[in-house]
């Protein structure tokens, strides 16, 4: 056939010369060529993988692929995986980036998620290097997971005050917030009361950072919050607090601990509606604790 | 027979190649291209090197080709009154399938540069069953892999733990100037 042989020698002829990628061969780095190719192209590689545990590795590889599984709704691949378990709960325990952002990749329904908790063992510091959860990770999975109501942060200490402010923006359902020795600053606080009009119950602990600002921007801005408990914060005074019980009419219940030099332990609730009893209340106890 | 009508197509570095209007409109893009008449002097394809096109254009011309025969090979069973030529036929078909089957495993058997180079022009020329074919390929290298394996593999870097980015970065600083 004429074609054929035109084209034989057209490609004979074209073999001879280097061209594209193949100039970066001399190089002594491993070159990450794959990532060269346009998203489309990386997508429907992906689509090849029928295996979720796959698509859940490839997630785990960089941040790029991860983005790309992520965007991707659940009927690009084969019906076969839509008919999977229904999670409300996304709850993992020593939790670096890479395996935050599988555990998300491979959730289908992920609008249904409402539930964050991610907690790590007591650690004194962060090493530098080690794998470790960031605030590009919250980023993540907050934009995955729309609907959270329930956000929980344990001995986070590599995310920065930051996290807070993506959890403020991304999470406007949020109705429950719990971060436990790890960032939070009253920026940060003062943003999750202004954003998450639905917050209903805080919990804080071991914040060197937060001060009486926040409270005031509790009262000013969280007025359904029902339930308050803070711990190891040694910024706030019993002052403050005083006045945050005096201004918020939902407030039913208040926990406080190891909030002063001494160690104490405070559970109050709210026995009547007048704010003048709690007032009492928790004076009397705070007397008696001392 | 008229002999089959020929295209023109016009890799980036202006090398041109003839094919057949059939092996060509393998190609969604150059179909579309052909119905809008747009094929005078040759169909420009800036984004394919000639490189790259000779390979694609071997494969369009062989399933081309092996969908050509396939169909007068069903035309010859239908026309054919007795039993015998259309078994004869059918296994001629059989032997084209495995052929081709086994033309697509060759080809596909590149190094990983041209694999993405292919798998690039079969996205844009969209070839589908080509760009398949190349998926398929590339998601074998993945498949059963951790992800450590996957970056050896490809040489991706682990961007999940910023100061090492940094690092690696500062270390290889010459290789970005």
């Amino acid at each position: 056939m004429k074609q054929s042989s035109c084209l034989g020698t057209a490609f004979q002829s074209c073999q001879k010369v280097p061209l594209g990628p193949s100039m970066y061969q001399s190089r002594v780095l491993p070159q990450d060529l794959i990532n060269t190719l346009p998203e489309a192209c990386i997508a429907e590689i992906f689509r090849h993988l029928e295996n979720c545990k796959d698509r859940e590795s490839c997630a785990s590889v960089c941040w790029r692929w991860a983005d790309i599984l992520v965007s991707q709704r659940p009927d690009f691949w084969s019906p076969f995986s839509v008919h999977q378990a229904v999670h409300r709960c996304l709850h993992l325990s020593d939790v670096d980036d890479a395996k935050l952002v599988a555990a998300v990749v491979g959730i289908h329904s992920r609008d249904v998620v409402t539930d964050l908790d991610l907690r790590n063992g007591p650690r004194e510091a962060v090493f530098a290097g080690a794998p470790q959860l960031t605030d590009s990770a919250i980023c993540f999975v907050t934009t995955a997971c729309r609907n959270l109501k329930s956000v929980c942060l344990v001995n986070c200490l590599s995310l920065t005050n930051k996290a807070a402010w993506i959890i403020a923006s991304n999470c406007p359902a949020l109705e429950n917030l719990m971060i436990l020795q790890s960032s939070i600053s009253d920026g940060d606080l003062s943003q999750v009361a202004k954003q998450c009009r639905n917050l209903k119950s805080l919990r804080i602990e071991r914040s060197l950072s937060i001060t009486e600002a926040s409270l005031r921007a509790l009262v000013q801005d969280a007025k359904r919050l029902e339930s308050l408990a803070l711990g190891s914060c040694p910024q706030i005074r019993e002052g403050a607090i005083l006045s945050l019980l005096i201004n918020q009419p939902y407030l039913d219940k208040l926990e406080l601990k190891c909030m002063m030099a001494g160690e104490s332990h405070w559970i109050g609730a709210r026995q009547s509606s007048a704010p003048i009893g709690i007032f009492a209340c928790f004076a009397s106890s705070l007397v008696s604790s001392w | 027979m008229a002999s089959p009508a020929m295209v023109t197509l016009i890799s980036s570095d202006d090398a041109r190649f003839e094919v057949t209007e059939a092996a060509a409109t393998m190609s969604q893009t150059i179909r579309h291209m052909i119905e809008d008449g747009c094929t005078d002097g040759g169909i420009p394809l800036p984004n394919v090197p000639a490189r790259t096109l000779a390979k694609v254009l071997e494969y369009c011309n062989k399933h081309a080709a092996a969908t050509a025969a396939e169909s007068s090979a069903a035309g010859g069973a239908a026309a054919g009154s007795d039993s015998g030529s259309s078994s004869s036929a059918d296994s001629a078909g059989k032997d084209d399938g495995v052929d081709l089957a086994s033309f697509d495993k060759a080809f596909v058997e590149v190094d990983t540069d041209t694999l993405y180079d292919l798998l690039l022009a079969a996205n844009y020329l969209d070839v589908k069953t080509l760009l398949d074919l190349c998926c398929q390929k590339v998601a074998d290298m993945i498949r059963g892999k951790t992800p450590e394996q996957i970056r050896q593999t490809f040489g991706i870097k682990n961007d999940f733990s910023p100061e090492e980015e940094e690092k690696i970065r500062k270390e290889n600083q010459w290789a970005f100037e």
